[in-house]
């Protein structure tokens, strides 16, 4: 009986011990898994900065449940150094200098090569970005960039050593996820999204030292005829932004290597002023005007031409002006009197497309104007410090010397809040002309860019009926609030009409020229080298004929659908409108139309050219493009309606980025060593002639963001 | 009652009349329904029935009415709007989809992108046909468009 | 059995039981990412021209499993289609893709080689079976070949 005890005892003792194993085993599992999740996602990582956000960008995904960011390393190992501190394995080459003096910093991002091609008023771009990692560590690197905010981005190609990999465009979020994944275990990959129409953010991930990665982008945009000259713009660097107090929808400004976050969800390092990077920008145009041209120039770079002939030209960037810190802007006439309204059309399997230039018809010159309303309102911001404050006061001086007799005039200047010099608007005789004169020589720029504010007071006062109010406002656009700023133009516009005058060398083209559209006038810009009279004078010569508005065309016969922009701006003199739309069919040869020309309906009968010159298949993508830049103007005055939804579908259809689409590339062949390593983002210098002390956040800069009066 | 057999008249208790009387009363044969009464209730329920049967056959026959003129409607009006794609025999995408068919064989795929590159190249006649962008000129941007449209899928689907 | 064997064994029972539960209920979890199990791959698409300068081809790529992402596309390894093929960047393999290529030139294969790359991601742990239809396949006369494709799928080790 004992014995029969004993092993029962035995067995027990047995059992119990087993599974005390099994329950150590499992709680020791369990904590150290729980152990690793917890150091490696206490914060989600920023793959644009360089170092981890506090917040998430949750409310791009549409639930705060769903997980996108995979584990990474805690922040304290992630951080890139202070901006005065080595890289790693850079140690030698911050002891070189360039010619001017000034440090060279290692970047991952060696070298941009653009290809342009010009057709009629079409441009087809090429972009080539060569990233290359100098360290001796593993890299991410990252790079925010601007780009035309017309461009419509339709391919995407990364390479690796020899081999070429065609990229996907998916929904934001899967793209996302998929380079997420792929960065994790170790893949070549690279990723590129939209923050902005004309902000990007290109990653690429799990590059080895030494290694050398090729991205190449292409998109295709329309050229503005502005005054005389067809004018194609290639941007080079995003300006630093100011951000309203409580907005982080923005696009932050910060030195080179902070560790504090901007607290924004895109993000942009700065070069210090004695800082310069390798990076350096080589750009070619190849223009086919299809007539002869005239006097090509760039008013920002030194080029040099080759006139060739059968009406074409090749422009390159000289090799002493190749910092990419200022906008390209080529500006070329074609011979004759003026341009026709030239119509391209194309075909393909999914219908017809076709853009027309639209011109203003030459009545209109013989015509005088009514007497106006002129409100002149100035950005006193810190990134307008030094020379492009200069600019505006030189544009507005002329401006208030060239009034008409029966003209009024209001000037109004804006920072942190926005000031009137009158109370009301007063007439543009001399005493009060002298009074605006000695108001704004006395204006410093240190403030922040409350535009809202500048938007609201220049067209929110009581209006006389017996003057249409004209508003010029002078910007750079530096604001990361655009959709607001647009929204609010549409809202408070009425009768008005604002022209916005983009003043500086790397100006915000996609907040200018939409102020311009939201407020039915035109765009303008004024770069450093520029003649402020001159340009002004323009304006002046642009609105001393009376414009068309509240335009309607009549297509006769033909079957047209789906034309963008839906609301025609006005049409001024010297300035065409180019609109784009889907057709069946055989395209009218003339179209007629019906506007109102000063207080009197007009139609007037335009016959159209078809261009004479072979496009590559651009049409469908410009279309598409215009189409969507149309639908989210309306989102910034229709929130209710699923814009979103629309706009990404569109996207889909026509391979295009836009704000809930991206591309993505995997090389699943490539697998390298190791975690993914450090996140080091592309720093820029600030555009020529922007301060960086009154723009960028440092520890220890006071930020005019918190400077509110 | 009364057995009518002999043998089993004399094994039944005799019943008093008085009894039998009452007994005959309560077993009397019911009174018969007149005929008049009968066809009228007939009458009066095949009526009913009559007309609940028409009312369900007008409803159905509206319904299938209301049905046709819809039909009709959406019909006319995508008449209206696409006259070409509902009069072509063809449907549209098939119209479409000939567009670059360069061999004729009723799909546009990579050879007849091919085809018109490899004329292109060696200098060879160009059919006007094969320029399918429209833009009056036979060159690599229709090759491209050909090539493109071959390797076209739509969202979601395949084609 | 002792009384204290007895309250061992049911305290033992009670943790057990407990473990199992607390296992079956909330299972320590990786983030989605990890916890399925994620893994990269590529395709490799492979005709044989048997003997005939293959200069155009066309084919559609097709994932049997509903886990297979596209990722990217690459050429092949002869000279003559070494540049990424023509095929739609919106297209997935759940659908089908098509990818297609064509050179003009007289350096052309003639034996079996690869014309394509395509890199997937595969998630969950099956094994996605691929299925590929070769549409076109034509020499330099414009004329069809009698081919073949295989495909097969690779990783990274």
């Amino acid at each position: 009986m004992k014995l029969k005890t004993c092993r029962r005892m035995a067995l027990i003792l047995f059992a119990t011990l087993a599974a005390w194993i099994v329950i150590g085993c499992s709680v020791a599992r369990d904590a150290a898994i729980m152990s690793a999740r917890s150091s490696n996602t206490s914060e989600e990582p920023d793959l644009r900065s360089g170092f981890v956000t506090p917040q998430a960008r949750k409310e791009r995904l549409g639930s705060h449940d769903e997980e996108v960011w995979v584990i990474a390393k805690p922040p304290e190992e992630r951080l890139a150094p202070r901006f005065d501190e080595p890289m790693p394995g850079e140690g030698q080459l911050m002891a070189r200098r360039n010619e001017a003096g000034k440090k060279l910093v290692a970047v991952p991002l060696k070298h941009t090569d653009v290809k342009a091609s010009i057709i009629g008023y079409i441009a087809s771009v090429d972009v080539r970005q060569q990233y290359e990692n100098p360290y001796d560590e593993k890299i991410e690197a990252v790079y925010v960039f601007p780009l035309p905010q017309n461009a419509a981005v339709n391919e995407f190609l990364m390479t690796v050593g020899t081999r070429k990999i065609r990229g996907i465009i998916r929904e934001r979020q899967e793209a996302q996820q998929i380079y997420q994944q792929a960065k994790q275990q170790g893949y070549v990959a690279s990723l590129l999204m939209q923050e902005r129409p004309n902000v990007f953010t290109q990653a690429v991930a799990n590059i080895e030292p030494g290694k050398r990665i090729d991205i190449d982008i292409r998109y295709f945009n329309t050229l503005s005829y502005v005054d005389g000259y067809y004018e194609f713009v290639f941007p080079m660097v995003v300006g630093p932004r100011f951000n309203p107090p409580g907005f982080t929808d923005g696009i932050g400004a910060v030195a080179r290597g902070a560790r504090e976050s901007s607290g924004q969800k895109t993000q942009v390092q700065y070069l210090a002023p004695d800082k310069r990077s390798g990076h350096d920008i080589a750009l070619a145009v190849q223009i086919d005007a299809g007539v002869p041209i005239d006097n090509i120039d760039s008013r920002n770079h030194q080029i040099s031409v080759k006139n060739l002939r059968n009406n074409k030209a090749e422009v390159s960037l000289k090799e002493g002006d190749r910092i990419p810190n200022r906008d390209f802007v080529l500006r070329y006439k074609v011979a004759g009197e003026s341009v026709k309204p030239a119509l391209i059309a194309q075909r393909d399997g999914t219908g017809g497309y076709f853009t027309l230039m639209l011109l203003p018809p030459e009545q209109l010159k013989h015509l005088p104007r009514q007497p106006l309303e002129f409100v002149f309102t100035i950005d006193v911001s810190g990134s307008q410090r030094g020379q492009p404050l200069e600019q505006e006061k030189a544009a507005t001086r002329y401006a208030l010397t060239h009034m008409g007799p029966e003209d009024t005039f209001q000037v109004i200047r804006f920072g942190n809040t926005a000031r009137k010099l009158f109370d009301v608007p007063q007439p543009a005789d001399a005493a009060h002309v002298r009074q605006a004169l000695q108001w704004i020589d006395g204006f410093d720029a240190t403030e922040g860019t409350m535009l809202v504010d500048g938007v609201r007071a220049s067209l929110l006062f009581p209006h006389d009926q017996s003057h249409t109010r004209y508003v010029a406002f002078m910007t750079d656009g530096y604001i990361g609030n655009e959709a607001e700023a647009l929204g609010e133009i549409h809202r408070c516009l009425g009768p008005a009409r604002l022209f916005s005058f983009g003043v500086g060398q790397a100006t915000n083209r996609y907040l200018l020229d939409h102020m311009a559209i939201m407020g039915r006038g035109a765009a303008a810009y004024l770069g450093l080298n520029d003649d402020a009279g001159q340009i002004m004078g323009w304006y002046f010569q642009r609105i001393s004929h009376p414009a068309m508005s509240d335009i309607a065309i009549d297509w006769g016969n033909a079957k047209v659908h789906d034309v963008y922009p839906r609301q025609l701006p006005d049409l001024f003199v010297g300035r065409p409108v180019i609109v784009t739309g889907r057709f069946e069919g055989e395209l009218p040869k003339s179209v007629t139309l019906r506007a109102k020309v000063g207080r009197e309906q007009q139609q007037i009968e335009v016959p159209v050219e078809r261009a004479d010159a072979s496009f590559p298949p651009a049409l469908p993508a410009v279309w598409a493009r215009m189409k969507i830049a149309d639908l989210a103007d309306r989102a910034t005055y229709e929130p209710g309606i699923d814009l979103p939804g629309q706009i990404r579908n569109l996207a889909m259809e026509y391979n295009l980025m836009s704000d809930y689409t991206a591309f993505v590339a995997v090389d699943s062949q490539t697998k390298t060593a190791g975690d993914h390593g450090t996140t080091i983002a592309v720093p820029v210098p600030v555009p020529e002639g922007v301060r960086y002390e009154t723009t960028v956040q440092e520890a220890g800069n006071v930020q005019p963001a918190t400077q509110v009066n | 009652m009364m057995s009518s057999d002999p043998d089993r008249a004399d094994q039944e208790p005799r019943v008093p009349e008085k009894l039998r009387e009452a007994m005959a009363r309560l077993y009397e044969p019911l009174t018969g329904v007149p005929a008049e009464l009968d066809s009228v209730i007939l009458r009066d329920a095949r009526g009913s029935y009559a007309r609940r049967q028409r009312w369900s056959l007008a409803v159905r026959w509206a319904g299938a009415g209301l049905a046709a003129a819809a039909a009709l409607a959406l019909a006319l009006r995508l008449y209206i709007a696409h006259p070409s794609t509902l009069r072509s025999a063809t449907p549209a995408h098939r119209q479409l989809a000939r567009v670059g068919d360069v061999d004729g064989n009723g799909r546009v795929d990579i050879l007849d992108a091919y085809v018109v590159a490899r004329a292109i190249t060696r200098h060879q006649p160009l059919d006007p046909a094969w320029d399918v962008n429209g833009d009056g000129v036979v060159d690599r941007k229709d090759v491209d468009l050909i090539a493109r449209r071959a390797v076209h899928v739509s969202e979601g689907a395949a084609e | 059995m002792n009384r204290v064997a007895r309250m061992f064994m049911l305290v033992t029972i009670v943790l057990v039981g407990g473990a199992v539960e607390s296992r079956v209920q909330s299972p320590p979890t990786l983030p989605a990412t990890q916890a399925s199990s994620v893994r990269f791959a590529w395709v490799d698409a492979v005709i044989d021209p048997q003997g005939q300068p293959l200069a155009a081809y066309q084919f559609e790529l097709k994932a049997e499993s509903a886990d297979v992402t596209l990722v990217g596309v690459e050429g092949g390894e002869h000279p003559a289609y070494v540049e990424p093929p023509y095929y739609d960047p919106k297209a997935n393999l759940q659908n089908r893709i098509v990818i297609a290529a064509f050179n003009t030139g007289e350096d052309l294969p003639k034996t079996r080689t690869r014309v394509a790359r395509v890199m997937v991601r595969v998630s969950g742990t099956g094994q996605p079976r691929y299925s590929a239809k070769l549409d076109v396949c034509a020499s330099s006369d414009a004329k069809p070949i009698n081919a073949s494709i295989s495909v097969m799928e690779g990783a990274a080790q």
